[in-house]
C-alpha cells in the first residue's frame, strides 16, 4: 500500500483524473440532491502487469478521496473456492478498517443525537442513569466511552431505535457495525439476492451517515460462472451511490465476450472505460521509475543531471531486451538494481548494479547480437558515450586496426602495412590469406549524403589495390570497382570498441580470440 | 525554273534524312555515348556542329567532355551512362529509389508496390547492367503493416484489440502470406513501432515473450 501512493506516468496520471472525474461527478450529484440510487459502472481493461492494480490501489489510498468515498478493493484471483458468501466476505474485508470505525462513530454520533433530543430510549442505548446525571456525565462522555471501547451499548435499545429509521437489512448491517462485526454478517447471506441487499445497505449507510459513495474496485474479474454471475447481478441492482470498478485483461475480455453476452454487454456499455493504451511506451515506464525516485526524494537531491542519467540507463534496457517492455519487468530490474547499488553504498544506480542484477536475477540474458559476448554494463556505458560519430569513427577505425592485428596473431591475415598508406586519416591496409592487398576504410558522419561522397571519393581511388573494404553507418549498395560497403550498425560498433578497449589492455584470452577472429569475419575482414 | 523547286525540295529531304540519321547513330550508341570528331567523320559536309547545338537545346542530346573528347549521348542513354560511370551519382540515385518504392508503399491510393524481390533494370537498353538492388525486407515490412493496420481497424472490438490469429487468418487469405510468416513479420513490426502497438497476453495463438503467449495486439 506504501508503493501505491506513488503514481508515474503521464498515462497513469490522466487515467486516475478520469476515475476522480468519475467519483466527483457522483458525488456532487447525490449532495446536490438527485436520486441517491445514481450509479456509475467502470472498466480499467489493459494487459497483465501494466498498472491496473497499482492505480487501483493509488485511488483507493488517496486522501483528497476520504472526504467523498468509502473503498473496497477486492482482488477475485485470492477467492477460493468462489461462492455467493466468499465474494461478499470478501468484499466486506475490502473495506479500510478506518472507513468502518468512521462509520461507526457516525451511528454512535446520531444516536447521541437521539438521545440529546430526547427520543424515546434514546438514551438507554449509552446505559445513561441518574447517578450519570448526578456525576455530571453528559451523553456526549458516555458516547466518547462506546468509541473508546471502554462501554458496550445496550444492543436491544439500538435496535428498537435503528428499525425507527433504517430498514431490517440495514439495521443488521449497522448493529454489526457498532458491534466491530462487520465481516460477520455474511452469515446472513445465504442467496445472491441476500448479498445484492447487504451491499445495497451499506452503501446506503455511507452515504446517509457519512454523505459518501460506495465504490466497489474489483481487481481479476475474468469468465469465472460465480463471478461473472455476481458482477452482473451488482450491475443489475444499480446500488445507490455506488460505483463499480472492474479490472480486467483484453483475454478476460474477450472470454467474457464468448462465456456470456448480457455481461459483455454490460461491459461495452460501462460509463466510464479507462484506458491505459500505451503503458508500456518507453516515456510511460521511465517517468514510473523516475516518479519513485523523486516521490522519496528528501531534500531534493535527485537532479535533472542525475535523471537525464538514469534515463538513459533505462533507455538501453528498454532498447535491447523486448521481454523488459513492460511496467512490471522495468520496476522489477531497477528495484533489484538500486537494492544491489544500497549493498555497495553507492548513490547512483550505476551500470554494475544494472549489471548484477541482470546476471543475478536473468541469468542466461545477453546482448541480442554481440559477437563478444558483452557485459550489459559495459553496453550501456559505451552506448551512452556513442554519441559523436566523429570519435566513434576514430575509435572504429583503431578498433578495426587491432582487429587486423589480432587476426594476424592466429594467422588469417599478413600484418598491417605501415609504409603503405591508403589515405589520409590513416586509414588500414593490409594482405589477406591469399595474398591480396586489402584496404580497409571507415567512413562515418550524421550526414550520409557526406558519407556517400566519400565513399565515391574514396572508390575512385581504390585501384591502387586489390580489395577496397569500406566500413561504414549509411546503407549504400551497388558501388562498384570492387569495393565492399559494410553497414555496420550501433550494436557491431558496440562490439569493436569492448574488443579494443580488452585488446588494449592485453585482456584478450583464448576464448574471446575465437570471438574476434568471427567478429571479423562478420565485417568481412578475413 | 520548273525543275528548282522539286531540285529544293529533295535537297530538303536529303537534308532532313541526315538529320535523323545522326540522330539514329547518337541513339545507337547508347550509354557508351559517341565522340563528337567521331559524327563528325561520318557526316563529312553536314553541319553537324549545328544539328547538335539545337538538339543540346531542345534536351535531346547531352555532351559531355570525357578525358580529351566530347561525347554525345541521347537523353534517353544518359542517365544509364551517369549510373555506370559515376558511383556517387548511382549512390545518390539508389537512395531516392528507395525512398520513392516506400512512399508509394504507404500511399493509400491502392497502387500495388513493386512486390518483385530481384532486382530492377534500368532503361530499356538490352545493354543495360547497372541494377538497383530493393532492400526486400523493408519494402516487405512496410506493404505487411499497411495491411496489418488495415485488419486491425476492420476487426478490433470496442476498445481497440484484436487477436493476432483473427488477423492471420485474414491476411493469408487475402494475401496468399504464408502463416509461418506472419508471427516473425509481426514480431518485427512491433518491435520497430514501439509507439504504435502494444501486445497483450491470452489467446490461442501468438508470440511468446517473457514466457508468456501475447495473443492480442492494439493500435495505441
Amino acid at each position: 500500500m506504501t508503493d501505491s501512493l506513488v503514481l508515474g506516468g503521464k498515462r497513469h496520471k490522466e487515467a486516475k483524473f478520469a476515475m476522480l472525474s468519475c467519483i466527483d461527478d457522483l458525488h456532487s450529484r447525490i449532495s446536490s440532491g438527485f436520486q441517491d440510487n445514481d450509479s456509475r459502472l467502470v472498466t480499467i481493461i489493459q494487459d497483465v502487469g501494466s498498472g491496473k492494480t497499482h492505480l487501483t490501489l493509488h485511488i483507493k489510498g488517496l486522501a483528497d478521496l476520504s472526504n467523498t468515498s468509502v473503498i473496497s478493493y477486492t482482488d477475485l484471483s485470492q477467492i477460493s473456492p468462489r461462492t455467493v458468501q466468499s465474494l461478499y466476505n470478501a468484499i466486506l474485508a475490502g473495506f479500510n478498517e478506518e472507513d468502518i470505525l468512521e462509520l461507526r462513530k457516525a451511528i454512535v454520533y446520531f444516536l447521541k443525537q437521539e438521545a440529546e433530543h430526547n427520543v424515546r430510549g434514546a438514551k438507554k442505548i449509552f446505559r445513561y442513569g441518574i447517578i450519570d446525571s448526578f456525576c455530571g456525565r453528559s451523553i456526549h462522555y458516555k458516547a466518547q466511552q462506546i468509541l473508546e471501547n471502554r462501554l458496550s451499548p445496550d444492543y436491544t435499545a439500538a435496535d428498537n431505535l435503528l428499525k425507527q429509521e433504517l430498514s431490517t437489512i440495514e439495521k443488521n448491517i449497522a448493529k454489526a457495525v457498532l458491534h466491530h462485526h462487520l465481516r460477520d454478517d455474511v452469515y446472513n447471506v445465504e442467496t445472491l439476492e441476500d448479498a445484492l441487499a447487504s451491499l445495497s445497505a451499506i452503501a446506503i449507510l455511507n452515504l446517509k451517515f457519512l454523505k459518501k459513495l460506495t465504490v466497489f474496485q474489483i481487481d481479476e474479474f475474468d469468465c469465472d460462472k460465480i463471478s461473472l454471475d455476481v458482477i452482473k447481478a451488482i450491475i443489475n441492482a444499480h446500488l445507490p451511490s455506488s460505483i463499480i470498478s472492474l479490472n480486467l485483461t483484453p483475454s478476460a475480455y474477450e472470454d467474457i465476450r464468448s462465456a456470456s453476452a448480457s455481461v459483455f454487454d454490460r461491459l461495452e456499455k460501462a460509463n466510464y472505460k479507462i484506458d491505459l493504451a500505451g503503458s508500456n511506451t518507453f516515456e510511460e515506464v521511465n517517468d514510473i521509475i523516475l516518479e519513485y525516485i523523486r516521490y522519496h526524494d528528501v531534500g531534493s537531491q535527485f537532479s535533472k543531471e542525475d535523471e537525464k542519467d538514469l534515463s538513459s540507463k533505462i533507455k538501453v534496457i528498454y532498447d535491447e531486451f523486448q521481454d523488459f517492455r513492460n511496467v512490471r519487468s522495468m520496476i522489477n530490474i531497477f528495484y533489484h538494481a538500486m537494492e544491489s547499488a544500497q549493498k555497495r553504498n553507492c548513490t547512483i544506480i550505476d551500470e554494475k548494479a544494472i549489471d548484477d542484477t541482470i546476471t543475478h536475477v536473468y541469468p542466461g540474458l545477453k546482448i541480442r547480437g554481440s559477437i563478444m559476448s558483452i557485459p550489459l554494463s559495459e553496453f550501456i556505458r559505451i552506448k551512452k558515450d556513442c554519441n559523436d560519430l566523429k570519435e566513434l569513427e576514430d575509435d572504429v577505425r583503431d578498433a578495426v586496426r587491432n582487429l587486423v592485428n589480432c587476426a594476424h596473431d592466429v594467422g588469417s591475415v599478413s600484418e598491417l602495412s605501415s609504409e603503405f598508406t591508403f589515405r589520409e586519416g590513416g586509414d588500414i591496409v593490409y594482405s589477406d590469406s591469399s595474398g591480396s592487398r586489402v584496404a580497409v576504410s571507415v567512413i562515418m558522419s550524421k550526414d550520409h549524403v557526406k558519407n556517400f561522397e566519400q565513399i565515391a571519393n574514396t572508390v575512385k581511388t581504390s585501384s591502387i589495390v586489390d580489395k577496397l573494404l569500406i566500413l561504414t553507418n549509411s546503407y549504400a549498395n551497388g558501388v562498384g570497382n570492387g569495393a565492399t560497403v559494410v553497414n555496420i550498425d550501433r550494436s557491431k560498433m558496440i562490439d569493436l570498441i569492448y574488443f579494443n578497449g580488452k585488446y588494449e589492455k592485453d585482456d584478450i584470452f583464448e576464448e574471446d580470440k575465437k570471438r574476434a577472429l568471427l567478429l571479423a569475419r562478420s565485417i568481412k575482414l578475413c | 525554273m520548273p525543275y528548282v523547286l522539286p531540285y529544293i525540295g529533295i535537297s530538303k529531304l536529303i537534308h532532313m534524312s541526315t538529320e535523323e540519321q545522326v540522330i539514329a547513330k547518337i541513339l545507337t550508341a547508347g550509354p557508351v555515348g559517341i565522340k563528337k570528331s567521331e559524327l563528325r567523320k561520318s557526316f563529312i559536309g553536314f553541319d553537324v556542329e549545328g544539328l547538335l547545338h539545337r538538339l543540346v537545346t531542345t534536351g535531346d542530346v547531352l555532351i559531355e567532355k570525357k578525358g580529351t573528347s566530347y561525347y554525345c549521348w541521347h537523353k534517353d542513354h544518359y542517365l544509364q551512362s551517369l549510373l555506370n560511370s559515376d558511383p556517387k551519382f548511382r549512390l545518390i540515385y539508389d537512395s531516392l529509389r528507395s525512398l520513392e518504392k516506400s512512399l508509394l508503399n504507404t500511399t493509400p491510393s491502392g497502387s500495388k508496390p513493386n512486390k518483385s524481390n530481384g532486382p530492377e533494370q534500368l532503361g530499356n537498353n538490352p545493354d543495360t547492367i547497372a541494377t538497383t538492388v530493393v532492400e526486400p525486407e523493408s519494402t516487405d515490412l512496410a506493404e505487411f503493416m499497411q495491411e496489418f493496420d488495415n485488419a486491425i481497424t476492420e476487426n478490433s472490438n470496442s476498445i481497440g484489440w484484436v487477436e493476432l490469429e483473427k488477423i492471420k487468418n485474414d491476411l493469408s487469405s487475402k494475401l496468399a502470406y504464408p502463416p509461418e510468416d506472419f508471427y516473425n513479420q509481426v514480431k518485427q513490426l512491433v518491435e520497430k513501432n514501439t509507439e504504435k502497438y502494444e501486445l497483450s497476453t491470452g489467446g490461442k495463438d501468438g508470440i511468446m515473450i517473457r514466457g508468456l503467449l501475447h495473443g492480442f495486439v492494439r493500435c495505441i
